[in-house]
């Protein structure tokens, strides 16, 4: 267990190294500079702002300084809203994402399991045949498309419920949904698929030849393995929420990260799309490797390798 | 095995009428505009006016009509879909052949690669390259003179971006058929023949694996599309005046306000992209579940 960890830690550095590399050389190399997109900036001032924020001197030599500062914690000034650092903006905008997105995740896994279970039960019937294609319809309609619909509906047509900003309630309750909705889809199609097949086998039948009822052998017993693909599927899952959550804040006017990086790949602020990125990859691959231990936690016969 | 995949979908009643239904949408996607009076000229008079008998979907903020746009971008999203779903067809099918058949290291270091990117937000990637990229690729368009393709720089890094970051499943999948493919005995024959390893993964593997990939191909296609209107939706996809559905979503998003609703905007391009992407994969599952050898009844 403590081997598998740590060579994963070592594997989770090399990864993070490599992104924010290649970020920071992607973003340095490609022509225009971060200072300003359309008007020329006399040489002498361009001079001054390149040293000013480490961009000075050789390619290899702001790229090493770079690298320094990102091992001391430093992600630097943003170029764009320059009294900033980044890890100011990532302190006030990391925590909105990380709520919306932790809300949208055990949502999007409540809706999934119960309706999964719901449609394993009446397998072939209406109700199963109907959920499956309201769960196919699900995953055919992504959050982007979602969100108008549901603004345009409950927000401007009902008047039920308001249609930007955070902090209230009722702010929640749209961009939560249209986050979680598609999502619980694929988890529901993914939990009947797999409590079918765990339904077929002998532990299942001895269950019910013990004469216990239908509900709880689902609890119980099948459901307990069942559930195992969706923990694996947790990981891709909270990468998915996590692009979805770009568009849904920039939607409902969320002060999350999302808008942030959009906004700073199109100024070419390339501090603040270095320190997202960095951000993002290290709550995924955290993720996954929680996942991962997880999985060998609850299923003992996976051995870790 | 095409034959036969077409004949899987046809003998279930309702897998036929969607397939029915994909083609008609398909030619009215191709051949739709021609039989429209209004092609896409801006006409201010009649800006944001509601469907009626004359612009039957309504028209835009220039007074364009929106079936014109709807069917062309229908076309862009199809044709994005289709190339992105190639090129991470010829990624995923290739890693999958080498690392399923030449196994041990090889096949070692490549699927701790997949499942390295499956943890990482790859479509960030797909942000930051294309926005990096846009740049040097219409230069080097320029120098190579190719000019006549600048207009399109955007969608060809859409191309080569989404392939690179989709082809991941396709690979598992086609490494998982190669482990098992590769003990046949008929591997075997052509290696006692003298057959060389380049030779026995074109000709005697991939043949076998037409069907998997062409249905793992159908439910790629879908992902790809959605991929691209999200970024286009973004503002970092196609470019206007060219639509896409995704970019058609993005505008009509644009117009949602309290004081006047143009619903059109939103409801016909989110509309016929759900029924797009529904019928796209109803027919990919069809196909992967008839094709799974547990499911046989």
């Amino acid at each position: 267990m403590i081997p598998f960890i740590f060579r994963r830690l070592i594997l989770m550095l090399l990864t993070l190294f490599t992104v924010v590399s290649l970020t920071f050389l992607l973003m340095r190399l490609a022509p225009g500079n971060p200072f300003s997109a359309d008007r020329k900036i006399p040489p002498s001032i361009l001079q001054e702002l390149e040293s000013k924020y480490g961009l000075s001197g050789t390619i290899g030599e702001q790229y090493l300084s770079y690298l320094k500062d990102v091992i001391r914690g430093d992600l630097r000034i943003s170029t764009k809203y320059r009294d900033w650092s980044v890890n100011e903006i990532l302190a006030q905008t990391l925590p909105v994402s990380m709520a919306l997105g932790s809300v949208a995740f055990c949502l999007t896994l409540l809706f999934g399991i119960i309706l999964g279970s719901f449609a394993a039960l009446y397998q072939g019937q209406w109700q199963d045949r109907s959920l499956m294609l309201v769960a196919l319809l699900g995953i055919s309609i992504p959050s982007y498309i979602l969100a108008p619909l549901f603004i345009l509906f409950f927000g401007l047509h009902l008047g039920w419920l308001s249609v930007a900003g955070f902090g209230n309630a009722d702010q929640w309750i749209l961009p939560v949904l249209c986050l979680s909705l598609p999502f619980s889809a694929s988890v529901a199609r993914l939990v009947r698929t797999s409590l079918l097949e765990v339904l077929t086998q002998d532990f299942i039948r001895t269950a019910r030849a013990k004469g216990l009822d239908e509900s709880k052998i689902i609890i119980r017993h099948a459901l307990r393995v069942a559930l195992l693909p969706v923990v694996s599927y947790a990981g891709p899952l909270a990468a998915n929420l996590l692009t979805g959550s770009m568009v849904v804040e920039q939607i409902f006017k969320i002060p999350g990260m999302g808008p942030f990086f959009i906004n700073s790949v199109l100024n070419r602020d390339l501090f603040v799309v270095g320190g997202i990125v960095l951000v993002f990859s290290l709550i995924l691959m955290s993720l996954n490797l929680f996942v991962d231990l997880l999985y060998t936690l609850l299923d003992r016969r996976i051995k870790l390798s | 095995m095409k034959a036969s995949l077409l004949q899987i979908l046809w003998r279930d009643s309702f897998l036929r009428a969607t397939l029915i239904a994909f083609f008609a949408l398909l030619i009215i996607a191709l051949f739709g505009s021609f039989f429209l009076e209004h092609p896409q000229d801006q006409n201010s008079a009649l800006q944001f006016s509601p469907p009626c008998s004359e612009h039957w979907l309504g028209t835009d903020f220039h007074g364009r009509d929106l079936l014109a746009r709807l069917l062309s971008g229908l076309r862009l999203s199809l044709f994005v879909g289709s190339i992105g779903a190639g090129v991470s067809l010829v990624i995923g099918v290739s890693v999958g052949l080498i690392a399923g058949y030449f196994g041990k290291k090889i096949d070692l270091i490549l699927m701790r690669l997949v499942d390295l990117l499956y943890s990482l937000p790859r479509l960030v990637f797909v942000i930051v390259l294309i926005s990096a990229l846009e740049k040097p690729t219409a230069h080097f368009l320029e120098k190579i003179h190719l000019s006549e393709m600048l207009p399109h720089v955007r969608l060809l890094l859409l191309f080569i971006g989404l392939g690179c970051v989709e082809w991941l499943t396709m690979a598992r999948i086609v490494r998982g058929q190669v482990l098992s493919l590769k003990e046949s005995t008929f591997v075997l024959a052509a290696r006692a023949l003298g057959q060389s390893h380049t030779q026995i993964l074109i000709r005697h593997l991939l043949p076998n694996l037409t069907g998997i990939v062409i249905v793992y191909l159908t439910l790629t296609i879908p992902v790809v599309i959605l991929e691209e209107s999200f970024l286009s939706f973004l503002g970092l996809g196609v470019q206007a005046p060219a639509a896409s559905l995704g970019s058609l979503i993005s505008e009509g998003a644009q117009y949602l306000n309290p004081f006047e609703i143009q619903w059109w905007l939103i409801l016909f391009p989110a509309g016929t992209m759900a029924l797009l992407l529904l019928m796209l994969n109803l027919l990919g599952d069809g196909l992967r579940d008839a094709m799974d050898p547990r499911k046989k009844k």
